[in-house]
C-alpha cells in the first residue's frame, strides 16, 4: 500500500512556462496546487529555446486556422502585460516585431500567398516587406541574399527563463507547493478517474491532473500523441544592441528560428537537430559539432555581422509537436480529473493563456476560448502518423503540408 | 612585477621583447605571454569598465572563463586578454561596456 504523501486540489506536471502558467493561474483562483517537475524549473523546451514570441507560428502548417490561432496568441500577449504590471519578476517581454524572411524569389511568392490568405482571415496585422524595406528594418542582413520578409509588429521575445520562474514564485506567493527534482512515475487513475500521481516515495492524492510535459506527455499519456522533436541553440558574446528584430526563416529548405539579441546583449540562434542513427533518440542533450556549424552557416549568411563574433555556449533541446501541429489543450476524453496541455512549437505565445484555460477548466468546467479544435483525444483511434525518420522541425512542417 | 625565479616552475623563458600599445601608451612584452600579464606587470590594474555601473574590472579567473579581463585588442571588443597572446604592435583599448564594433573589420 503506496504512502500517501500529501493531498492537493490538483498536480501539475512539468514547470516549465506552460506548467508553471496552469499552477499561478489555478492558484489564482484558490485551488491547492502542488506542481511536480522532474528535473529544474524551465528545464525541458522553455530553458533551451530562442524565447521567440510569434502570434502566429510557421508557414502553411495551419494557416488556415489563421483567426483561431490569433484568438489564443493575442489572448497570451493581454495576460503577459497584465503579468508585467503585477508580478514581481521583470521577464523582458519586449514586442520588436519578427521577419520571416525570403532568401529567393520563390519564397517570396510563398510569402505573398500566405499573406493573402492570412488576410482573408481576419489577419489585419501581417505586413509583406521587399527587400528595400526588410533591410530598413533590419538593416545588418545581408542584402545579397534577402528577397523580403513577412513582418508582424506585436511579436517579440521575453526571457523564457525569468517568465517561468516569474508565474512560479507569483504561484507559490499564492500558496502553490512546486517540488523539483521529482519525477512523475505514473498518474494514478482508477475506473477512468484519476485519484492522484505516483512518485518515488507515494503518492500525491489529487482528483485533478495537468499534463504539463510538452514533449514527454506521451510517456505519462499515451493517446495524447505528442511527439519529441530535437532542437539546437546557440548563443552568443554580448554585444552592444542592434535592431532587435528577432527573425525566423527558412534557409535551404531548412527551418531556423534564427537570431533574437536578449536584453543583456546576446544574440540567441538556434535550429533544427535531427535526431541521430540508430536508435534516433529525440530526448538526446549531446551536441554535436558538425549540427551547431550546420546551424551557424545557415544564419551567417543571412546575418553576416554574427559570423564576426563568438559563441560562447551551445545546447539541445527537445519540444512537442502534434500530428497535426496545433497543440492539445483540453480534458483528456474518457478520463475524469486529466487535463492536458502539451504540444508547444511556440510555448511562449501560448504558455499563460494555456495556463489560464486550464484554470478555467478545472474550476468552471467551461472556458474563455474555445478548445475544441485542439482536443487531445483527437487522435484516438486514428493511425499513428509515420513521421519519416529522422524528422526535425521542418521535416514535420513539410510532411503536413506536402503541396501547399 | 613577473616572477623571475619560481619555485615549481623555475625561471622565467628566455624571450623576444615586443611592444604593445594599451591607451596609445607602449608598453614593454615578453613573445609567448598573456596580454594581462604585460599589462599587469605594466602595474595597469584596470582592464575595463562595466556596462550599467561603469565599474572597473581586471584579471578575475585568469583561465579565459570569466570576461572580466576582456578588453578592444585590434579593434575588437570582448577579447580575453588572460588568454590571448601578445604580437608586437598590438593595439589594446581599455573596453567601455560592450565596446565599439566599428572599428574592427573581421577576420578571426
Amino acid at each position: 500500500m503506496a504512502t500517501v504523501l500529501k493531498k492537493a486540489d490538483v498536480v501539475v506536471i512539468g514547470g516549465g512556462a506552460v506548467g508553471t502558467a496552469a499552477a499561478y493561474h489555478l492558484a489564482l483562483r484558490g485551488k491547492k496546487v502542488v506542481l511536480c517537475e522532474m528535473r529544474n524549473i524551465a528545464a525541458g523546451a522553455t530553458g533551451r529555446c530562442g524565447g521567440m514570441v510569434v502570434h502566429c507560428y510557421g508557414r502553411f502548417l495551419n494557416i488556415d486556422k489563421t483567426d483561431y490561432r490569433l484568438k489564443f496568441t493575442r489572448a497570451n500577449t493581454k495576460i503577459m502585460k497584465e503579468y508585467q504590471k503585477n508580478f514581481e519578476i521583470d521577464f523582458e517581454f519586449r514586442q520588436v516585431g519578427c521577419l520571416d524572411i525570403a532568401i529567393d524569389e520563390s519564397e517570396f511568392n510563398d510569402l505573398k500567398r500566405l499573406i493573402e490568405i492570412q488576410r482573408s482571415l481576419g489577419d489585419d496585422e501581417i505586413e509583406l516587406l521587399d527587400r528595400k524595406e526588410t533591410l530598413e528594418v533590419m538593416p545588418n542582413l545581408n542584402p545579397e541574399v534577402i528577397f523580403g520578409s513577412r513582418l508582424r509588429k506585436s511579436d517579440g521575445n521575453l526571457n523564457p527563463f525569468l517568465l517561468a520562474r516569474a508565474q512560479a514564485l507569483e504561484a507559490q506567493k499564492l500558496g502553490a507547493e512546486i517540488v523539483t527534482h521529482t519525477k512523475i512515475e505514473e498518474i494514478v487513475i482508477k475506473n477512468n478517474e484519476v485519484q492522484g500521481v505516483k512518485i518515488s516515495d507515494g503518492i500525491i492524492e489529487s482528483p485533478y491532473v495537468v499534463n504539463a510535459t510538452n514533449g514527454w506527455a506521451s510517456l505519462l499519456t499515451e493517446d495524447i500523441e505528442v511527439i519529441p522533436v530535437r532542437e539546437l541553440a546557440m548563443v552568443t558574446e554580448r554585444l552592444p544592441e542592434l535592431p532587435p528584430q528577432p527573425f525566423e526563416m527558412l534557409c535551404n529548405g531548412d527551418f531556423a528560428y534564427g537570431a533574437t539579441q536578449t536584453v543583456s546583449g546576446n544574440y540567441n540562434l538556434g535550429g533544427p537537430g535531427p535526431a541521430r542513427p540508430p536508435d534516433y533518440n529525440y530526448f538526446d542533450e549531446t551536441i554535436y559539432a558538425d549540427e551547431v556549424l550546420r546551424v551557424m552557416s545557415y544564419i551567417f549568411t543571412i546575418f553576416p555581422g554574427l559570423s564576426e563574433v563568438s559563441i560562447v555556449r551551445s545546447w539541445v533541446g527537445t519540444m512537442g509537436f502534434t500530428p497535426d501541429g496545433m497543440p492539445s489543450i483540453g480534458p483528456m476524453p474518457g478520463i475524469k480529473g486529466l487535463f492536458i496541455v502539451a504540444g508547444f512549437p511556440a510555448g511562449m505565445s501560448w504558455a499563460a493563456i494555456s495556463g489560464k484555460i486550464a484554470s478555467e477548466y478545472i474550476c468552471d468546467g467551461k472556458t474563455s476560448l474555445p478548445i475544441n479544435r485542439m482536443n487531445p483525444g483527437r487522435f484516438t483511434g486514428k493511425p499513428k502518423v509515420q513521421w519519416p525518420q529522422p524528422y526535425d522541425l521542418t521535416v514535420c512542417h513539410d510532411f503536413l503540408t506536402k503541396g501547399a | 612585477m613577473r616572477i623571475k625565479e619560481h619555485p615549481i616552475l623555475g625561471p622565467l623563458p628566455v624571450a623576444k621583447e615586443v611592444i604593445i600599445i594599451v591607451d596609445g601608451k607602449k608598453i614593454k612584452a615578453y613573445e609567448g605571454e598573456m596580454i594581462s600579464t604585460a599589462i599587469v606587470a605594466s602595474g595597469i590594474k584596470t582592464f575595463r569598465y562595466t556596462s550599467k555601473k561603469k565599474e572597473p574590472r581586471g584579471i578575475f579567473c585568469a583561465i579565459g572563463r570569466c570576461t572580466d579581463c576582456v578588453m578592444e585588442v585590434n579593434g575588437r571588443p570582448n577579447v580575453r586578454t588572460c588568454v590571448t597572446p601578445v604580437e608586437d604592435n598590438m593595439v589594446i583599448n581599455t573596453q567601455e561596456g560592450l565596446g565599439i564594433w566599428e572599428n574592427w573589420r573581421g577576420g578571426g
